[in-house]
């Protein structure tokens, strides 16, 4: 464990050089998430609620999804398994005493983990100006809608972890893809708009057509960020949580089994050569 | 001007050559190109679902502005973004030195080089996302308002490529240009949406500071008959963009120093 400890720490020490880096992507960021509110705005211009949301409840929405969304990112790691497969360096990981995967997932968290309190200060703080500049009773109503407590936050830090563990194995599986095809970078294309359209980074999945909505009930998608949502805000029962945290743990067990057997499958055909 | 462009469809050529080795990749662009489109005519069509128009802007309307934004951007993914993440790279490690020597004009060699062929496809795309808006919109447009939209595309694509010169040179000074692709990821949103969804400020800056309001909102604002006389600015403002990207480009390559042995 300590191994993986020390990668953690070396992999934060190197995040924290590029600081400059790091508060220009969050801006961006929170410029991005601006235009998702104007347009937002725009919607609600005609007045009322649309389903249960009002535009104070929105704006708290997007900027909750896309903080967590933010969180549960995992640095380009299918891009990096496919290059260390593609160029040969995965030679030089199998030499070494630490499975690749947990190397590079405790290298994907040490370059996180600095981050986190500046992210939630920055993404929270934009959060309070917007409702803000809406007027108090659009600060006023932004949490009114919503029942936060210890036990919501705790499930939905749960759901969090999970979400994160899922996006690691999605995204390490996607790049074992590389063992078989060349350059597999479409596949991770794919992935990445896929999920952030039907993962309700946009536009929340109960405000999608009732028949996409039943075939998104099949799928994870809902397990990245509308879902956590749903019960960091008091929106689920304890049943339903438990049945929704064995369905996502099964998906979860479902995707290690597959990049275990592909893996074992694969590393076979696997060669490098030169020095 | 007829080498360049001569010199540009033999790069498409040989990018051509390239990308069909991979087979895999090459086969799927076509699907990608759908999905990346459709995906944002889905959100536009959801969004309309709760609201019968936008700001003023009806849900075909939006669709003609996304078709109008997709042809302008089949340039800047395929063409100018592939280039821009090289070019960092070739300045620190002193790969540019290969550009300079050629007896072509270096910023056109650097940011045409790489070319990927899905462009042609993300293009069509567009082009049909055009056509389906406005056979649903089934405007009567007198014959002249055709040439001048497809001037105004042209702009368009002019102002982007502009900006990415622009931003692309910052690289002689600071050499990483990685927050470069989000800068234009972002821009690219602003240039999905009507731009009468802003608020007034911003809807300034984005026409007069960084005019990203002539790629794509005023062509198709243009063409719907929802902006005055805006749009002849884009004849003002498109060479004035390229004339400063050139100076930008000139005065900040001119620090460059090889890096190479």
């Amino acid at each position: 464990m300590s191994k993986y400890l020390k990668a953690l720490k070396l992999s934060s020490q190197a995040s924290l050089a590029y600081n400059w880096n790091f508060f220009i992507s969050t801006l961006i960021q929170i410029l991005s998430l601006l235009i998702t509110l104007f347009m937002w705005k725009a919607v609600f211009a005609a007045g009322g609620d649309i389903a249960d949301y009002s535009y104070a409840s929105m704006i708290v929405y997007i900027f909750v999804v896309n903080t967590v969304f933010e969180l549960i990112g995992t640095n380009n790691t299918s891009a990096r398994v496919s290059n260390d497969i593609r160029s040969g360096a995965l030679g030089v990981w199998l030499l070494r005493p630490f499975p690749h995967f947990f190397s590079l997932l405790a290298d994907v968290v040490g370059s996180k983990l600095p981050r986190l309190p500046a992210l939630l200060v920055m993404n929270g703080a934009a959060c309070f100006l917007f409702l803000y500049g809406h007027g108090a009773g659009a600060l006023a109503e932004g949490g009114s809608r919503f029942d936060i407590s210890a036990a919501s936050v705790l499930m939905f830090l749960v759901f969090v972890l999970f979400s994160f563990l899922w996006n690691y194995l999605l995204d390490y599986l996607l790049g074992l893809v590389s063992f078989r095809a060349d350059n597999p970078w479409i596949l991770f294309y794919i992935k990445s708009h896929v999920t952030a359209v039907f993962c309700g980074l946009i536009i929340p999945l109960d405000l999608f057509p009732s028949w996409v909505r039943r075939i998104l009930d099949w799928l994870p998608f809902k397990y990245y960020v509308y879902y956590p949502f749903q019960v960091l805000t008091g929106q689920t029962a304890w049943p339903e949580f438990l049945f929704n945290l064995v369905c996502f743990g099964m998906w979860l067990t479902a995707a290690a089994l597959c990049t275990l057997v592909v893996w074992r499958t694969s590393i076979g055909r696997f060669a490098a050569a030169g020095g | 001007m007829n080498r360049y462009v001569r010199i540009f469809f033999k790069s498409l050529k040989f990018n051509l050559v390239n990308q069909m080795q991979y087979k895999f990749n090459f086969l799927l662009m076509l699907p990608v190109n759908l999905v990346w489109t459709m995906e944002e005519v889905l959100i536009a069509l959801i969004l309309f679902t709760h609201a019968d128009t936008m700001m003023g802007w009806s849900q075909y309307e939006f669709v003609l502005l996304l078709g109008t934004y997709f042809i302008v951007d089949s340039l800047f993914t395929s063409v100018l973004l592939p280039n821009l993440a090289d070019l960092s790279e070739n300045i620190r490690t002193g790969k540019l030195d290969f550009y300079i020597l050629k007896p072509i004009d270096t910023q056109f060699l650097v940011f045409t080089h790489r070319i990927d062929v899905g462009l042609v496809f993300a293009f069509t795309v567009g082009v049909v996302v055009v056509a389906i808006a406005l056979l649903h919109l089934q405007l009567q447009l007198p014959a002249w308002k055709w040439p001048l939209f497809m001037l105004l595309i042209i702009n368009g694509a002019l102002c982007f490529a502009s900006l990415v010169f622009i931003i692309g040179s910052l690289a002689f000074k600071t050499v990483k240009v990685d927050f470069a692709g989000s800068i234009f990821l972002t821009f690219a949103q602003f240039c999905k949406k009507p731009f009468d969804i802003y608020p007034a400020l911003v809807r300034k800056l984005l026409l007069y500071l960084v005019p990203l309001g002539f790629v794509s909102y005023v062509p198709a604002a243009f063409l719907l008959g929802k902006i005055g006389f805006l749009w002849l600015w884009s004849f003002v403002v498109t060479p004035l963009l390229l004339w400063l990207s050139r100076r930008v480009w000139n005065g900040l390559s001119a620090s460059y120093e090889g890096a190479s042995s």
